[in-house]
């Protein structure tokens, strides 16, 4: 991916747009885009069910919009319904959270393996990601099953 | 050698912060937080009875469908309910009687029939860990090092996003069912639950069967519920005296004549009490239950407990004849 992005990018004139802010960051988007794909192949049982993945990925079997985003954008029903599936992906107030759990360890855990350490903020950023974090992590680790939902009328 | 040093202080901050914040600060008010308030109540009124008293203790079957209000009146002798839910499990049950109960104290245990096979497992899902953790710690040392780390590492970050949600609900004013003002008797019974607002539930109860087809676990036993005998010992080495009893089951289903056999030789290896049988096995049509199958509606529930305090007296007084 990246031997042919070079390629086309070479004599192009666009090697300076490439080097700046966000053409880096637009670079990442692609490598990390790549990668997602690369998985999905990677992953599958078979060449088929690979490329049904994909074309879910890509959005050809619909998408499913959370109920309340989907009232508030108003967006017509072919957008808001089901897709073959039936997928119900963050129709489930408990999927936000877990979305937003998941972001959070996955913010810490950046800022734990990338935080330059030869500067004295690097190191504390680290300390205090490590401090933040490390409780859940042994929950989740070792005592992931031990936390669900109370059902509040069945005692 | 000093990052390493950094990271492991690090570490253990990081522990102490996240027992720290689930252990003293945050709280799920509505759902975890309620079984505190209700419980503290329901002590402070016990402790400050006069001995003998009688302590009533089971999980929302005994909460609902049994009145201490009523037995100490048949009895004569106070009464305080210890119940609320079984959610909470035996061993939470149990401490809470060992907060209250004295010596010349007689514990009536009138459990729900799940109350007997249900299992320490079974129950860490529930809220007894993260109760015992906010609220009971003493109980932790308890339950053994295995446990005790599961009851402390029970919190995720879902937990605590919701327990900030419901503390903001609670701040705002919203209170779960029996959390409510009026809704509890002095001696921590339920109450309220009329015929009229039982109406409501009527579909529900009437589908759900009886929870006397429940008893073919109990039947299937081999040991003893974990930790009865335990505290059958300890009351007894206490003078306090322990009588197991029914709860109440739609009579549509049949109890397992098996499972009253265990029970009853359960509760009969106490040396002070035993298990106590009633006419009928208490069972009732489904139109004397709320709005559950071990829910007793309150007209019923007095008429219950009536039985039961009748039959406790029968029961001491038959006691205290010296044998031929």
């Amino acid at each position: 991916m990246n031997h042919l992005f070079n390629s086309v990018i070479k004599g192009s004139g666009l090697e300076a747009a490439v080097g700046s802010l966000p053409g880096r960051v637009f670079g990442w988007a692609v490598t990390f885009f790549a990668v997602c794909v690369a998985w999905i192949y990677f992953r599958a049982e078979s060449l088929e069910a690979a490329n049904n993945v994909l074309a879910g990925f890509l959005g050809m079997n619909g998408f499913h919009m959370p109920p309340h985003l989907n009232a508030l954008l108003g967006l017509p029903v072919k957008y808001a319904s089901l897709t073959p599936a039936g997928s119900t992906l963050f129709s489930d107030p408990a999927q936000w959270t877990s979305l937003v759990q998941a972001f959070c360890f996955s913010l810490l855990g950046l800022v734990v393996a990338f935080a330059q350490t030869k500067e004295r903020g690097g190191q504390r950023a680290r300390l205090v990601g490590v401090a933040l974090v490390i409780g859940f992590v042994i929950q989740a680790v070792f005592f992931g099953t031990a936390s669900e939902e109370f059902i509040y009328f069945q005692f | 050698m000093k990052p390493i040093l950094s990271v492991i202080a690090a570490s253990l901050l990081g522990l102490v912060l996240y027992f720290g914040l689930f252990g003293v600060v945050i709280d799920k008010p509505l759902s975890v937080g309620i079984f505190d308030r209700v419980y503290s109540q329901k002590r402070a009124y016990g402790q400050a009875l006069d001995k003998p008293k009688i302590v009533l203790a089971a999980g929302s079957s005994g909460f609902y469908s049994d009145r201490c209000e009523t037995i100490a009146e048949e009895s004569g002798i106070p009464c305080v309910n210890l119940s609320i839910a079984l959610a909470l499990g035996r061993e939470t049950i149990l401490q809470q009687v060992k907060q209250v109960a004295e010596p010349g104290d007689i514990v009536l245990l009138p459990w729900e029939y799940r109350l007997y096979f249900l299992n320490a497992e079974d129950m860490r899902a529930r809220i007894s860990y993260p109760y015992i953790v906010r609220h009971e710690k003493s109980f932790l040392k308890g339950l053994g090092v295995r446990r005790s780390l599961d009851a402390l590492f029970y919190f995720d970050l879902d937990y605590l996003f919701a327990a900030l949600l419901e503390t903001e609900n609670y701040v705002g004013g919203k209170r779960h069912g029996f959390d409510k003002e009026g809704r509890m008797t002095l001696q921590g019974d339920y109450r309220g639950h009329t015929a009229e607002v039982a109406a409501k539930y009527r579909e529900k109860v009437e589908t759900a069967g009886s929870s006397a087809a429940e008893t073919r676990r109990i039947a299937e036993m081999v040991e003893p519920p974990a930790g009865l005998m335990e505290f059958i010992k300890w009351a007894n080495a206490n003078d306090i005296t322990v009588y197991g009893l029914l709860s109440p089951s739609v009579d549509s289903g049949e109890l397992s004549p098996e499972a009253l056999d265990k029970m009853r030789a359960w509760f009969g290896m106490a040396e002070k009490g035993g298990f106590l049988e009633f006419k009928g096995n208490l069972q009732y049509p489904y139109t004397c239950f709320f709005d559950s199958r071990e829910h007793l509606q309150e007209e019923c529930q007095i008429q219950h407990s009536r039985v039961i305090g009748k039959g406790l007296v029968e029961q001491l007084r038959s006691n205290s004849q010296p044998e031929d």
